[in-house]
């Protein structure tokens, strides 16, 4: 693929589990001043959705909050949807252009909480916090535009596990959800506490889970309380500890309290 | 776009008849050994023309690949395609493939050979040295267009606008060719318009954030909504209740830690606290009954009717909204396009089989079976921890029954 609408592709920045994000050309329509954006191209069918997507984008678009990336634009191209965003060159928690302390990744989560809670107070749910949305930049970090892919397919699916590397993308999925209840403020603020644990230690909240195969992961996530690792400092847990309680009415009770948690433990020397 | 080249053309671009754009509105598209004629273009239509473009396009060395594309597409969409030629060059043979209200003429006659109708592709073969103008039009186009011999062009390449073409073979030979640069209106050859145009844009935006502000303020789209609700402040306690499936009213009983669930039951499925079959009975809105795991690692939660398999998303009763679709994708084609069906009746999740190739299987032992076969007729009552076989793909059906570490009512 080399270029979508107006965008001329210059390379591939990445791909996820529905989609391939390309380095483009801006077209000149957008009216902005940067050369290029970041352009995601989704490989989900189903168009139906195309108007609620764009809904949602717009109203996320529309917050401009310092904390959320920049989008400038959604289109549909011969049955393919896709959207224009700030190019981010220092890339995200998951793949950072270069090592982080420990307390830019603090700082970095606690941005991704502000942004996240900008959204709730709109009325708007993330669906997709993780270390690969929470994207670095000169302020330091902004949370990624929200998972979408809830609108194009018929029906709702919870999560896409992924096989192989992939795998352990379940616990960023909060346990209520797997009981088909809506995702809202404390399913975003479990991502939050999930995506905190995994920047700090490197490994997941649920230790068995690491090489199950699907039906055995989806077992043990279910039938397992979230164990923090030891190598968090007592702040740090109990930060991750409280967002990611089982019960949604026992965790941070906005995002924005998360993010003043975690910035405390981030003044905190050490 | 009238560019006269003076480079040679190649052999294999020698031995096509020098192709002659009719001025119009509709499509003629050349591309290698293919030539698309569509004299008319509903504006209804333009979608399926950028398919027949398409497909002209794709690379077919066989030369029966495309054809066979072609009558899949007239089986499926022969009321929506309109008129078209599609001339194949094939050997020292011209195959003309004619669909709709369009006339190929040969010499100026009709030939004695049945246009296309409307649901089956009429075909001419015209073998080289037989014929010596050949014209493709709409039908009852009395008067072709005269066609400027001032600058007299050849579509080499590329998609133009053109009501239909007139066909002129070339005089064959090398004594014949061009000499290299000498091209000219006046001189024996024929300056070609090498058209390379791109097909236009066709693709719809919606600017975004400041994008918007910079292209003059557009209004925003979608409604400004409320706050989401905080959990435990309301609507989000530990009681099950709102859920994103639809609403189905259905009886049930709460356990002593306040579970709506199955009074059928001896205990609670969420908490194993036993159930009083004498308990009081309400009527409240179905929780999800459980979960289908694909071994792809996708959950679906169970709050209705599902169709599975490999193109269940285009069943009609997804297509109509009665059920969800679980599409298992499988390149070995053992799955079947819609292969099971998964029905919720009260608080039973039953599956059944629903014609497929290789069977519905189901096993409440694991992997390793028994594997017993599921049947379209007779519907099973899916279980806790059942797996169900169809073709290569597995599901694992779950009820978050607790049997490791019990989290216990809060």
């Amino acid at each position: 693929m080399d270029r979508i609408a107006d965008y001329v592709f210059l390379r591939e920045l990445g791909r996820g589990e529905h989609s391939h994000v390309y380095l483009a050309r801006t077209p000149r329509r957008l009216g902005i001043p940067p050369d290029t954006v970041s352009v995601k191209v989704l490989s989900l069918t189903g168009t139906d959705g195309f108007d609620a997507l764009a809904d949602e984008l717009s109203l996320f678009a529309a917050l401009r909050a310092p904390e959320l990336v920049p989008m400038y634009d959604v289109g549909m191209d011969g049955g393919v949807v896709f959207y224009a965003m700030r190019h981010e060159p220092a890339g995200s928690l998951a793949a950072p252009a270069r090592d982080l302390t420990r307390r830019e990744r603090l700082r970095a989560v606690a941005r991704a909480a502000r942004g996240a809670h900008e959204m709730h107070e709109a009325g708007l749910v993330h669906r997709g916090i993780a270390p690969t949305n929470v994207l670095l930049d000169k302020a330091g970090a902004v949370l990624a535009e929200p998972s979408l892919g809830h609108l194009l397919t018929q029906g709702h699916t919870v999560s896409g596990l992924g096989t192989g590397s992939q795998a352990g993308r379940l616990e960023f999925v909060a346990p209520e959800l797997m009981r088909g209840r809506p995702a809202g403020r404390a399913s975003d603020v479990w991502a939050l506490g999930v995506t905190l644990h995994l920047v700090l230690t490197g490994h997941g909240l649920f230790p068995a889970m690491v090489s199950a195969d699907p039906f055995t992961a989806v077992r043990i996530y279910l039938r397992s309380q979230p164990v923090p690792g030891d190598d968090l400092t007592e702040g740090e847990r109990a930060v991750v500890t409280r967002a990611v309680h089982p019960d949604p009415a026992h965790r941070f009770r906005t995002a924005a309290e998360l993010a003043d948690a975690v910035e405390e433990v981030a003044r905190r020397p050490g | 776009m009238s560019v006269p080249l003076t480079e040679r053309p190649s052999p294999a671009l020698r031995e096509w008849p020098r192709v002659q754009v009719h001025p119009g509105t509709g499509v003629v598209d050349r591309r290698g050994d293919v030539l698309l004629v569509v004299p008319v273009l509903p504006p209804s239509s333009a979608e399926r023309v950028r398919e027949l473009v398409r497909l002209c396009h794709r690379p077919d060395p066989t030369g029966s690949a495309r054809v066979d594309a072609l009558r899949a597409l007239l089986d499926l969409r022969a009321a929506d395609l309109p008129g078209f030629a599609l001339l194949v060059r094939s050997g020292s043979v011209l195959r003309a493939l004619v669909h709709g209200p369009v006339r190929v003429r040969v010499d100026g006659r009709a030939p004695d050979l049945p246009a296309g109708d409307a649901a089956r592709l009429g075909e001419h073969v015209l073998a080289d040295g037989e014929w010596h103008e050949l014209t493709v039009a709409a039908d009852g186009d009395a008067e072709l267009p005269a066609v400027s011999e001032v600058l007299r062009l050849d579509l080499e390449s590329g998609t133009v606008p053109g009501a239909g073409v007139t066909l002129l073979p070339t005089a064959a030979g090398p004594a014949q060719q061009l000499p290299g640069g000498a091209a000219g209106a006046a001189g024996p050859g024929v300056p070609s318009s090498a058209t390379a145009l791109r097909p236009a844009v066709l693709f719809r935006t919606v600017l975004l954030g400041e994008c918007v502000a910079a292209a003059g303020g557009q209004p925003a789209r979608g409604a400004r909504r409320p706050p989401l609700p905080i959990a435990g402040a309301r609507g989000e306690s530990g009681v099950d209740t709102a859920t994103t499936g639809p609403e189905v009213l259905v009886e049930g009983v709460h356990c002593p830690h306040g579970h709506f669930t199955d009074p059928e039951l001896p205990a609670c499925p969420a908490c194993g606290a036993p159930l009083s079959p004498a308990g009081p009975r309400v009527r409240l809105p179905r929780p999800p009954l459980g979960i289908l795991v694909t071994d792809g690692g996708t959950i679906y939660p169970v709050t209705g009717d599902l169709l599975i398999g490999r193109e269940a998303a285009q069943a009609p009763d997804v297509l109509a909204g009665r059920a969800r679709a679980l599409p298992l994708r499988d390149a070995a084609r053992s799955t079947s396009r819609v292969h099971a069906r998964l029905t919720v009746d009260g608080w039973k999740v039953l599956l059944s089989d629903n014609g497929s190739a290789n069977g519905t299987f189901l096993s409440r032992s694991g992997a390793a079976g028994p594997w017993l076969p599921v049947t379209a007729q007779i519907p099973v009552r899916l279980v806790h921890g059942d797996r169900v076989r169809l073709g290569k793909r597995q599901l694992l059906f779950d009820t978050w029954r607790e049997t490791a570490v019990s989290r216990g009512p809060r």
